[in-house]
């Protein structure tokens, strides 16, 4: 098996759609990741995105725990950033501002999934360069999210559900799940 | 399940006054592609921009950047481009002017997912960086780039055209190199 190996994909071909679900991960890599670009319908304005991962026994109740810095350019064009204690997430994919036609570039990469009873670590980056007016650009046109997670289940994961809260997601988004290393 | 990545075409510049590399007839076979860059201007500059286009859409306006800049000086900044000149002018070379260096060059990466599919707009993933002048700490230059880019077209990407775009700022020979990838999805 080679070090860097397709396992899933996922596209979006209906309008009522805010729920990915890879399931069933083969235990057998080392590190796991997802990479796409994610719309939300137009006229959308919100919502976030939340990864539950499962291991087969806390199903998708509730989110693990995350730390989140984010860099954006807010109307005042200075740096900011934040954090999210309470779920492991990013918001803000593309379609925050109305009418937004760019998706957002996302990546996740998830170490030692499949190590059993460990919290699991994970490391995303999340991309938005808005195509809409220059009005709208001063306001959340883009950002990056690095992320890191010690998770309320440990692992092995098993299965991951991509949530998006408050939106549903434009037809076309997709997002891909890949093993790394054996 | 079972496939990997493969190079589609690596490109290294080996003349001394080569200003742009393409990568025509991109297969659409892949899911994801993926451009690993060494970048090096020979002229005798700081820096030197480098532009990218997709399908010989010319049309700058169409091009969209967003990036958070780490500078050898400090500071962190932002930047973002929307519809103007430097809307395609994603990352940097270094040139021959700090400490007269022979050495050091920029890394760039750009992973661009779904390239092949026509309903959503292209994004894609950014990412750069150089360290330049090592002939002392006082002298060390460092930059780093992370963010992403966009393309206003839902067309399949069949083209990239990398270009610098001021005519003395060519491409160093036997340093500058340009590999594409491709991610498989079956």
């Amino acid at each position: 098996m080679g070090a860097f190996d397709f396992i899933a994909s996922h596209t979006v071909t209906g309008g009522s759609e805010n729920v990915i679900t890879f399931s069933s991960i083969p235990q057998t890599y080392k590190d796991l990741y997802l990479v796409g670009s994610i719309l939300l319908n137009p006229g959308n304005t919100g919502g976030s995105l939340e990864i539950f991962p499962d291991n087969g026994s806390g199903g998708f109740a509730s989110a693990p725990y995350g730390a989140t810095t984010r860099f954006y350019i807010p109307p005042s064009g200075a740096l900011s950033t934040s954090n999210f204690t309470a779920n492991w997430k990013s918001d803000s994919v593309g379609g925050l501002v109305s009418s937004e036609t760019g998706p957002c570039y996302f990546e996740w990469t998830l170490q030692n999934y499949a190590t059993s009873g460990t919290f699991i670590a994970g490391f995303n980056q999340v991309g938005w360069s808005s195509m809409t007016s220059t009005s709208q650009e001063q306001y959340l046109g883009a950002h990056s999210v690095f992320e890191s997670y010690s998770g309320s289940a440990p692992g092995p994961i098993t299965s991951l559900k991509l949530a998006f809260t408050a939106t549903y997601l434009a037809v076309g988004t997709k997002i891909s799940l890949y093993g790394i290393g054996s | 399940m079972g496939k990997t990545i493969e190079i589609i075409q690596s490109q290294t510049v080996t003349g001394a006054s080569v200003l742009s590399v393409s990568f025509t007839s991109i297969p659409q076979t892949y899911n994801v592609l993926e451009l690993v860059m060494t970048l090096r201007t020979n002229a005798s500059v700081n820096m030197a921009g480098l532009n990218f286009t997709f399908n010989g859409d010319n049309t700058v306006s169409n091009y969209f950047r967003y990036f958070t800049e780490t500078y050898y000086a400090g500071a962190l900044s932002q930047y973002t481009y929307t519809g103007n000149a430097s809307g395609n002018q994603w990352l940097q070379m270094p040139g021959n002017t700090p400490g007269g260096q022979t050495a050091g060059n920029a890394f760039g990466r750009i992973i661009i997912p779904n390239y092949s599919q026509t309903t959503l707009k292209k994004s894609m993933k950014l990412t750069g960086g150089y360290l330049i002048d090592t002939s002392s700490v006082a002298n060390f230059r460092s930059n780093q780039r992370f963010g992403s880019a966009s393309w206003n077209s839902t067309a399949a990407i069949n083209r990239i055209d990398i270009t610098s775009p001021t005519a003395t700022d060519v491409f160093k020979a036997n340093t500058t190199n340009f590999t594409l990838f491709g991610w498989q999805d079956s």
